[in-house]
């Protein structure tokens, strides 16, 4: 069997899961792993992995089919044009660049050097979410009116040790570049081209970037939808709903386990989830993180199979424009 | 202060109040405060636990501190200000004090934001044989001012039952992982209560948190951090006596449950209070169990890396 020679650059959070993720993959050899942390680097060198501290060492000197990058926001265009120049196929977490100017940089080096590049939109994975894509593929609801995406969110609900750099306008960019990305690329997958768009952003964390943002979309098919994300909940919130002529449709998230779904509801998933994944065979994975898996098990077989993963940089660019100018309609803004 | 007992505890209900400043005065007079002494210095330490506004129950509101530096300037001729708190384990000062308003506040005021972990810290002089009292020292801070007023959110807590004065006091550990002391927690709180011991306590109950966050429009006001503990312990339907720190600080002698409440109706606020159910405490807190079991045995990666329980965008 074909195996694709992989390096993921970035072991923090995302990262890890990719990691865990690549390791279970039977058609993948991780080859070395780069992060700034010297403590998890020991941790993965445990593993039998090669580590380097820089990830352009990573990648001039191993030279792997394809490159998983998961590190901080602001670096993820630069480790793309370095993984590029290497003639590495890449996986990006979003956001692929911290604007849209970034971004057509990174698109025409891709374009150049021929790689293939897959932006890291999870919620694509997500089983209700490509459910409501084949209902409104197949016309089951008529003509979709509206749609809404909410997505609550963020670093700070989770009551964990925040990196620093999160802290740092300049290297996150903000809740709506961070996390809307999602939603919004859903909503481009879901509805094609966007034909107007007005958006909202406000600042109540005094960090220079926005917490919440709200982006109205109206789409060449008629179809008007919102999105909404935050990083001010306390508990993470996750809703995608279409509302057409024969009714409506939502799309709650598994991502978040049990957190998500209601006590009762979830502790029916993780029973359900863990016999399933059991019966199938698939990977005994910790709950939540199965999205990732399909990700990147889709990335890895386009690869092997010579094909243009999806969402690709032109895909991003889409949301990427929207984002930019819901961020000059709203500057922003410290509250008084 | 004329209350050397610190058995007296004051509720201010501060909806009967056009402003927050109003309460804290009443509470101040229900415990006798005694505004003819002069405060120039005092330090006022809030409650922040981690990044989340106070509307969550979490946090200590800056207005209630705001209302409080107003109080203290306007009675006792306050010239310098400091609001302190410490890293913690998953928190770091500098972005709470920025993210929950505390910046602006300070810049309205003319107050100081102290971390107390960048603090001048001297050693603690106990006569405690514990494991931790060597590591445990005090901020300069604390040792110099007139006044040291503990701000705490009323609270229930995972770890310890309550969070109130006592827990609060916990804060003041200038040490940035402050985890290492979670085996001990009880213990630890007990101690930190005897070495730094705040002269005034005026608990935030304007939103307070049990099972979900609650409008309480509460201020508390009391000197022995036991004493108001024990009433707070009351309002949140816990048994005081199964209050482990609060046993423990009562048997270090920082304070006496013999407390007498003055002031607006107990009863009142206890039948607010958002009191978390048995069954509730064994739902979740089974659920949560169940699901690090699932991770750290079940799974392999879990063994591996000893997975803890995550859930993010």
């Amino acid at each position: 069997m074909k195996r694709l020679r992989v390096a993921v650059a970035g072991v923090g959070g995302q990262g890890r899961i990719h990691l865990l993720n690549c390791l279970k993959l039977k058609n993948t050899e991780v080859v070395a792993v780069a992060d700034r942390s010297k403590l998890v680097l020991s941790k993965v060198s445990q593993l039998g992995v090669k580590t380097y501290p820089k990830y352009r060492d990573m990648i001039s000197k191993e030279k792997p089919d394809a490159v998983i990058i998961a590190l901080p926001n602001y670096l993820h265009a630069d480790c793309c044009l370095e993984s590029s120049e290497h003639g590495c196929d890449i996986l990006v977490e979003k956001p692929l660049a911290m604007n849209t100017e970034e971004g057509k940089h990174v698109a025409d080096h891709i374009r150049e050097t021929g790689v293939k590049l897959m932006v890291g939109m999870s919620h694509r994975f997500i089983k209700g979410c490509r459910k409501l894509k084949e209902e409104i593929e197949a016309g089951t609801l008529g003509h979709i009116d509206f749609a809404s995406a909410l997505f609550f969110t963020g670093p700070f609900f989770a009551g964990k040790r925040v990196p620093e750099w999160m802290f740092d306008p300049d290297k996150i960019g903000g809740s709506l570049l961070d996390a809307g990305c999602h939603i919004i690329d859903l909503l481009l997958w879901y509805f094609g081209e966007p034909d107007s768009t007005v958006g909202y952003t406000d600042s109540q964390f005094n960090l220079g970037y926005d917490d919440y943002a709200e982006v109205f979309i109206r789409f060449r098919n008629g179809v008007n939808a919102s999105a909404v994300v935050s990083w001010r909940s306390r508990v993470p919130c996750y809703r995608v709903e279409i509302v057409g002529e024969y009714g409506r449709k939502i799309a709650l998230s598994q991502k978040f386990g049990i957190f998500d779904m209601g006590i009762r509801r979830g502790l029916t998933t993780f029973i359900t989830e863990t016999i399933s994944q059991r019966i199938k065979g698939q990977p005994f994975l910790p709950l939540g993180d199965y999205i990732y898996y399909e990700e990147l098990n889709y990335f890895v077989r386009c690869i092997l199979n010579d094909e243009e993963p999806k969402p690709s940089v032109d895909d991003w660019l889409k949301v990427s424009k929207i984002i930019d100018l819901t961020y000059k309609q709203n500057p922003i803004k410290e509250r008084e | 202060m004329k209350d050397p007992t610190g058995r007296l505890v004051s509720l201010v209900d501060i909806s009967r109040h056009d402003k927050i400043a109003e309460a804290i005065m009443q509470a101040l007079e229900l415990i006798h405060f005694d505004f003819n002494k002069e405060f120039k210095r005092i330090a006022i330490k809030p409650n922040l636990c981690y990044y989340w506004k106070s509307s969550t129950g979490e946090t200590t509101d800056p207005k209630v501190v705001e209302a409080i530096i107003d109080v203290f300037k306007t009675h006792s001729n306050t010239d310098e200000v400091y609001i302190v708190e410490s890293d913690a384990t998953v928190m770091r000062t500098k972005h709470a004090f920025k993210m929950l308003d505390y910046e602006k506040l300070a810049l309205r005021k003319g107050a100081k934001l102290i971390n107390l972990c960048k603090d001048v810290l001297l050693p603690a002089k106990t006569g405690a044989d514990t494991s931790f009292s060597n590591e445990i020292k005090i901020p300069e801070t604390l040792t110099k001012v007139d006044l040291f007023i503990s701000v705490p959110k009323l609270k229930v807590h995972s770890l310890t039952g309550l969070s109130c004065a006592l827990k609060n006091q916990f804060g003041c550990i200038p040490i940035k992982r402050k985890v290492v002391f979670h085996e001990n927690l009880n213990r630890v709180i007990a101690f930190v209560n005897r070495l730094i011991i705040p002269d005034l306590i005026l608990v935030d109950g304007i939103v307070s948190k049990g099972k979900t966050p609650k409008r309480l429009d509460l201020i508390m006001a009391g000197y022995n951090a036991v004493a108001v503990d024990f009433l707070a312990a009351k309002i949140a339907g816990l048994n005081p006596r199964r209050v482990r720190h609060m046993v423990e600080s009562e048997k270090l002698g920082v304070g006496s449950t013999n407390v007498k409440c003055v002031g607006d109706e107990l009863s009142h606020f206890i039948n607010m209070f958002p009191q978390r159910g048995f069954l509730y405490n064994v739902y979740s807190k089974g659920l949560f169990k169940l699901y690090s079991l699932y991770l750290r045995l079940l799974t392999s990666e879990g063994r591996k890396f000893g997975l803890q329980p995550s859930w993010g965008g």
